[in-house]
C-alpha cells in the first residue's frame, strides 16, 4: 500500500530530476566548449587597441596570462533585426578569435517600443544582483536603475590610467554619462539626433514655401488639409518626438532644463492648435510609429518629426530633408539648436571589474576607433574620434547641415526626467490636452509633481 | 474516502510549486504595494498606503473596472455561449468531427500578439480593411477606434480567440456523460434541443463551473491583445487593471504602484470568482 | 445521433443546413488568421501595413532568410529547447496536477475548499506581477540560474492552478460508487488513483496538457527574462526578434510565426487521436 505511493513518488522525482539533468547536461556542453585553448602572444598584439594594458597594472595581477582567459556576460540590445546585430556577432567573434581563451556570453536582446523585454530582462537581472559584466544600457534618468544597484563601476580611473584608449572618446560625448558627483558610470557609445522631417517634392507640388519659419508650417497646413495630405504624421499615441521639437522651439537650450515649467505650456497647446487644425493622420490616437513611418515614406504625409534612425529608410527618396522645427511665435528656439545625444553606454559591473581584466579589455576593445567606425557605418552618431563612413544622400546632406549650423546641442529631455512625469505629460497626456479635457498646465503640474517626487 | 495522511500527500507536489512560485511572490507584491519602489532598484522605502490612496483617487483605474466587466459580459454572453453551442452540435456529430476539432483550435496557437496585429490592420484608417469594405460599397473612410468605441473593439478578437478554447473544455466534460443516456432519451422521443437543456448542460454542471472561473480570471489576464491593438487608449479608454498594471511596472517604472494594482486585481478577481461558486455551486459537495 | 423524427420535417432540415451553416461559417472563420499570416510572410514589412489581405505579388522567402540570418539564433537548437523546456511542463504539470486534483476531487476533506480557493486566487495572479520575485528566487538556487530549468519551474508553477481546477472539476463528477467499491475490495488510496481515477482522467488529461503545451511553448515573457543565455531559449524568442529600437519587421514576424506554430499545429493534429480516444474511452467506460 505504501509501496505504491512510494514508487509513483519516485517515478515522479526521478521524471522530474532526469528532465533537469537533461537540461543542466546541454547546458554545460555549450558553456565549455570556448574555453580551450590557450591564448599566444602574438594573436594578442594582433588586436591593438586594448594592449597598452595600464589599467591593469594600477589593480590587477601581474600575470597578463590571466587577462585573456575567462568567460565574460554581455548584455546589449545589438539582437535579432536591429541594425547593428550582424556586425555586433562579427566584431565579437574578430575578438575571439584573436583572444582564445575568453569566451563571450552574449545575451543581447533587441530594444522594442511596446513590451521591452531588453528593460526587463536588465531590470531582473539588477533586481536579482545578477548583473552582466558587461552591458550596453540606457543613460541619463535611466542609469538610476544600474546607478542605485551599487554594482557597476565609475569608470573613470579606468580612463584616467589609460590616456591612450581615453583620448579617443568624446568629451562632449562622456559628459552624457556623468553623473552629478563626477562619476563615469558608463561610456556613451552610439549618439542619435531628431528633427523634422520634410518631403520637398508635395511643397514644391503645391507652391508652398519649404517649413523653415512657423509662418510657412502654419500657411501650408490648409493646403495640404484640403488636398488630402496629413501635414506632420504624428502618433498621438507616442507623440515623444513631437514634443519635444516643440518644446525646444518655444523654450530654446536653456528653458528646456526647467523641467515642466509652465513655460512649456504654449508648447503643448501648439499640438492642440495643431490637432484641431486637422494637421494630423485622422487615426492619430491609435497609430504607431510603424503606420506614421509608412505614410510619410509613401509621400501621404507632408512632415514628419523623429530621429536619425528614419534616416536610413528615407534617404534613397531624394526628396527628403532634415531640419530643426523653427521656433514657435515668440519661442526661443530655432536652427541654432539641435536636439542630439548619446541614449546609452556601456556599463562595467564591479563584480567584472574585481575579477580580472578581461572584461575591461573587451570594454577597450569595444571603444576603440576601428570598432566604432564599423558600428557607425549602419547608423548613428559616434562617441569615439574615428574615422566617418563615406557617401552622402541629400537627406543626410541637409541632416548634417542642421548638425552644422547648431551651435547649442541638447539632449532629449525624456531621457533626463523621471520617465513616469515625461509619459504622464506625452502618453497620453498629449491625447487629453488635444481633445481638450485637460489643460497644458495641469497636466504639467502633475508632471512636475511626479518628476518631484 | 477519507485519509488526512494521502490527502496531503498527494497535494505536496503540487503546494511546494505553488508556494514559492505564486504564493510567495503574492505576498512580496503585498509588500510592495505599501512601499514606494521606483526603477527596479534594491531598496524600497516604505510608503504606508500611499500607492493605495493614489489608487482611489486615481480616476483611469475606475475606467479599467468598468471595461473588466464590459469584457466579462461580452466574454460570458458570446465566448461562453458560442462554444457551448458548438460542442453540443459537434457532439452530435459524426462527420467531419476530427476536421471541425482541430480548425476551431487554430486561433489559439497564434500568438495573441499576431492576431492583435492582425485586429490593428483591419481597423486601420489609411489602408484597414474595414475602410475598404466600406469604400468598396462608396462610404466614407472611418476612425474606427475611438474613445467610445475603443474596449468593444478590443473585446471582439478576445472573444473570437478563446472560443476554440471552451469548445473544446465542453468537448471533453461531455465525453463523460454515458452514451445510454442519450440513448434512451431518443427513445423517449425528446428533441435534439430539450435533451441538450434537460440532460447534457446538468450533467457538465461542474465543467461549467470551472469555465466560468477560467472566464473571470483570463478577463482580468487579457494583456497582449489590448496592447497591441490600442496601447490601453484613446485615453486610457481601453484600458484594463493589467494593462494598466504592466505599464506602471514596466513602462512608468514605479513598482510600488504597480503592486497595489496588481493587489486589487487578485483581491477583486477572487471576491469575482468566490460569488460565482456560490451561485453556481450546488451546495451538498462540500 | 441525429433524430429520425425530426430530420424529415422542413423544419428539421432547415435546422440541419443552418447547423451546418453554423459549424463551417465558424471554421472558415478560425482559418482566416492562419491564411492571414501565411499570405504576409512573402510580404515586405511595408506592403502588409499598406495591404495585408491581397494575395503575395511573389512568393518570396526574403522574410524567412532575413529571421535565418539574425545572427544570434539557431533555430534547430531553439526547437530543440523549446521541446525540452514544454515537454518537461507538460510532464510536470499532468503528474503534480492529477496527483492534487484527486486529493481535491476524490477525498472529501474539509480543507480542499480552502485550497481550492487558494488555488482560484492563483490562477489571477498575472505573470509579470511575479517575475521580479521569482528571478531572485531562481537566482539563488545553484545550477538553475539563467538555466533552462529557470523557465520550467515557475511555468509549472503557472500552469498548475487551471490544470488542478480542471482536472478536479472531472474527477469530483466521476460517480464516487468507483472509489467505495474499490475500497471495500481492499484497494489502497494510491492503487485508487493509479488505476481507477487516472485511466478515467485520459481525456481531460489530455486536453490539460495540450493547453499547457502550447501556453510553455508560446511564453515569450518568462522563456526570455528566465532563461538569459540564447542558446538555451526556445524558439518563440524569435518572435521578439523582429522588434527593435525603431519598429517592426511585420513580414519577418509573420515568417516568425509560420515556423514557430507549425511544430504545435502537427502536433495537435496528431495527438488529438490520442484526445479522441480517450474521450470514446470516458464514455464507454462511465
Amino acid at each position: 500500500m505504501k509501496k505504491e505511493m512510494k514508487k509513483f513518488l519516485a517515478a515522479a522525482l526521478i521524471c522530474a530530476m532526469s528532465i533537469g539533468l537533461l537540461s543542466g547536461c546541454a547546458g554545460k556542453s555549450d558553456s565549455g566548449s570556448g574555453e580551450s585553448a590557450d591564448a599566444s602572444k602574438t594573436q594578442e598584439e594582433a588586436s591593438a587597441p586594448e594592449q597598452t594594458g595600464s589599467a591593469a597594472e594600477q589593480q590587477a595581477p601581474e600575470e597578463t596570462q590571466a587577462d585573456d582567459e575567462g568567460t565574460i556576460r554581455v548584455v546589449t540590445f545589438f539582437a535579432g533585426s536591429d541594425q547593428w546585430a550582424p556586425v555586433y556577432k562579427e566584431v565579437i567573434d574578430d575578438y575571439m578569435a584573436a583572444h582564445p581563451g575568453v569566451t563571450i556570453v552574449d545575451e543581447s536582446q533587441p530594444t522594442s517600443g511596446t513590451q521591452d523585454l531588453f528593460r526587463t530582462k536588465i531590470q531582473s537581472d539588477v533586481a536579482a544582483k545578477t548583473p552582466p559584466d558587461l552591458m550596453l544600457y540606457y543613460n541619463g534618468e535611466e542609469s538610476k536603475m544600474p546607478l542605485d544597484s551599487e554594482l557597476f563601476v565609475d569608470l573613470k580611473p579606468y580612463m584616467d590610467a589609460d590616456p591612450q584608449w581615453s583620448a579617443n572618446l568624446k568629451e562632449g560625448a562622456m559628459e552624457a554619462g556623468r553623473s552629478e558627483d563626477g562619476m563615469q558610470y558608463c561610456i556613451p557609445y552610439i549618439g542619435y539626433f531628431e528633427g523634422m522631417f520634410y518631403n520637398k517634392e508635395l511643397f514644391d507640388k503645391y507652391d508652398l514655401a519649404e517649413p523653415t519659419s512657423w509662418e510657412n508650417i502654419e500657411a501650408c497646413i490648409d493646403t495640404f488639409v484640403e488636398n488630402d495630405i496629413v501635414p506632420f504624421a504624428t502618433s498621438l499615441m507616442k507623440p515623444s518626438y513631437m514634443v519635444e521639437q516643440l518644446i525646444l522651439a518655444q523654450v530654446g537650450a536653456e528653458g528646456q532644463k526647467d523641467y515642466f515649467d509652465d513655460s512649456w505650456a504654449p508648447a503643448l497647446a501648439a499640438m492642440k492648435d495643431l490637432y484641431d487644425k486637422g494637421a494630423f493622420p485622422a487615426d492619430c490616437m491609435t497609430m504607431t510609429e510603424d503606420d506614421i513611418r509608412v505614410l510619410f515614406a509613401d509621400g501621404k504625409a507632408a512632415m514628419m518629426i523623429n530621429g536619425s534612425w528614419t534616416v536610413a529608410g528615407l534617404k534613397d527618396n531624394e526628396n527628403m530633408r532634415m531640419i530643426t522645427m523653427p521656433a514657435l511665435p515668440g519661442g526661443k528656439g530655432g536652427s541654432d539648436v539641435a536636439l542630439s545625444g548619446f541614449g546609452s553606454g556601456w556599463y562595467m559591473s564591479k563584480e567584472a571589474a574585481e575579477r580580472d581584466d578581461v572584461t575591461l579589455h573587451f570594454l577597450k576593445y569595444m571603444t576603440s576607433p576601428e570598432v566604432m567606425t564599423r558600428m557607425i557605418a549602419v547608423g548613428g552618431s559616434s562617441a569615439i574620434t574615428c574615422d566617418a563612413p563615406e557617401g552622402a544622400s541629400p537627406l543626410e546632406v541637409s541632416a548634417n547641415e542642421m548638425l552644422n549650423t547648431a551651435t547649442k546641442f541638447v539632449p532629449a529631455c525624456d531621457s533626463q526626467v523621471v520617465r513616469e512625469a515625461w509619459l504622464n505629460m506625452t502618453e497620453p497626456g498629449i491625447q487629453y490636452i488635444a481633445t481638450g479635457q485637460t489643460s497644458p498646465e495641469e497636466i504639467l503640474a502633475q508632471s512636475r509633481s511626479l518628476n518631484e517626487e | 474516502m477519507k485519509s488526512k495522511k494521502y490527502f496531503y500527500l498527494f497535494l505536496a507536489p503540487a503546494g511546494v510549486f505553488i508556494l514559492t512560485f505564486l504564493i510567495y511572490p503574492l505576498f512580496r507584491t503585498i509588500y510592495y504595494s505599501f512601499t514606494s519602489w521606483k526603477n527596479f532598484s534594491p531598496k524600497q522605502s516604505f510608503a504606508g498606503l500611499s500607492n493605495y490612496n493614489r489608487l482611489i483617487h486615481d480616476p483611469v483605474i475606475l475606467v479599467s473596472f468598468r471595461n473588466t466587466f464590459i469584457m466579462m459580459a461580452g466574454v460570458f454572453l458570446f465566448q461562453v455561449g458560442v462554444s457551448l453551442l458548438l460542442a453540443i452540435l459537434v457532439s452530435k456529430t459524426k462527420k467531419m468531427f476530427k476536421f471541425l476539432r482541430t480548425v476551431y483550435f487554430i486561433p489559439i496557437l497564434i500568438s495573441a500578439t499576431a492576431i492583435g496585429l492582425m485586429f490593428r490592420l483591419i481597423y486601420g484608417y489609411e489602408y484597414g480593411l474595414l475602410n475598404l469594405i466600406f469604400q468598396w460599397f462608396g462610404g466614407e473612410k472611418q476612425v474606427w477606434i475611438n474613445e467610445k468605441t475603443s474596449i468593444f473593439l478590443v473585446t471582439i478578437p478576445i472573444m473570437w480567440q478563446y472560443v476554440g478554447f471552451y469548445f473544446v473544455i465542453f468537448l471533453t466534460g461531455m465525453s463523460k456523460i454515458p452514451g445510454e443516456i442519450s440513448e434512451s432519451a431518443k427513445l423517449d422521443g425528446i428533441s435534439s434541443f430539450q435533451e441538450a437543456i434537460y440532460i447534457t448542460i446538468p450533467m457538465i454542471r461542474d465543467v461549467i463551473v470551472s469555465v466560468v472561473i477560467l472566464v473571470i480570471s483570463g478577463c482580468f489576464k487579457v494583456f497582449d491583445m489590448v496592447y497591441v491593438i490600442t496601447g490601453g487608449g484613446p485615453m486610457n479608454s481601453s484600458e484594463l487593471l493589467s494593462t494598466y498594471m504592466y505599464s506602471a511596472a514596466f513602462r512608468n517604472y514605479n513598482g510600488g504602484y504597480a503592486s497595489a494594482i496588481a493587489i486589487v486585481m487578485v483581491a477583486f478577481g477572487v471576491l469575482l470568482s468566490a460569488i460565482t461558486r456560490r451561485i453556481l455551486e450546488p451546495k451538498e459537495t462540500y | 445521433m441525429k433524430s429520425k423524427i425530426s430530420q424529415h420535417t422542413p423544419i428539421g432540415w432547415v435546422i440541419v443546413i443552418f447547423k451546418w451553416m453554423l459549424l463551417f461559417g465558424w471554421a472558415a472563420m478560425t482559418f482566416l488568421p492562419l491564411y492571414w499570416v501565411v499570405i504576409n510572410c512573402f510580404k515586405p514589412s511595408d506592403e502588409i501595413l499598406r495591404n495585408s489581405l491581397e494575395w503575395p505579388a511573389s512568393l518570396s522567402l526574403a522574410n524567412f532568410v532575413s529571421i535565418m540570418n539574425y545572427p544570434d539564433v539557431n533555430i534547430p537548437k531553439a526547437f530543440l529547447n523549446s521541446f525540452i523546456i514544454s515537454g518537461a511542463v507538460v510532464v510536470l504539470v499532468v503528474i503534480i496536477s492529477s496527483m492534487a486534483a484527486f486529493a481535491l476531487g476524490r477525498m472529501e476533506m474539509k480543507a480542499g475548499k480552502y485550497i481550492m480557493a487558494i488555488l482560484t486566487a492563483c490562477l489571477l495572479v498575472p505573470s509579470f506581477a511575479t517575475v521580479i520575485p521569482n528571478f531572485v528566487t531562481l537566482s539563488n538556487i545553484p545550477f538553475v540560474h539563467g538555466n533552462r530549468i529557470a523557465a520550467i519551474l515557475p511555468q509549472t508553477a503557472g500552469n498548475l492552478c487551471f490544470s488542478i481546477i480542471m482536472v478536479q472539476g472531472f474527477m469530483r463528477s466521476l460517480p464516487m460508487e468507483l472509489d467505495e467499491a474499490a475500497v471495500i475490495d481492499g484497494a489502497s488510496v494510491p492503487q485508487i488513483f493509479r488505476y481507477i481515477s487516472l485511466p478515467l482522467c485520459r481525456s481531460v488529461l489530455a486536453t490539460v496538457a495540450i493547453m499547457v503545451f502550447i501556453w510553455s511553448y508560446n511564453d515569450l515573457f518568462t522563456s526570455l527574462v528566465y532563461v538569459s543565455e540564447r542558446s538555451k531559449q526556445p524558439i518563440c524568442v524569435i518572435l521578439s526578434m523582429v522588434s527593435n529600437m525603431f519598429g517592426t519587421d511585420y513580414g519577418a514576424m509573420m515568417a516568425a510565426i509560420v515556423v514557430t506554430i507549425l511544430p504545435p499545429l502537427i502536433l495537435y493534429i496528431f495527438a488529438q487521436e490520442q484526445v479522441v480516444s480517450g474521450l470514446t474511452a470516458g464514455a464507454v467506460k462511465g
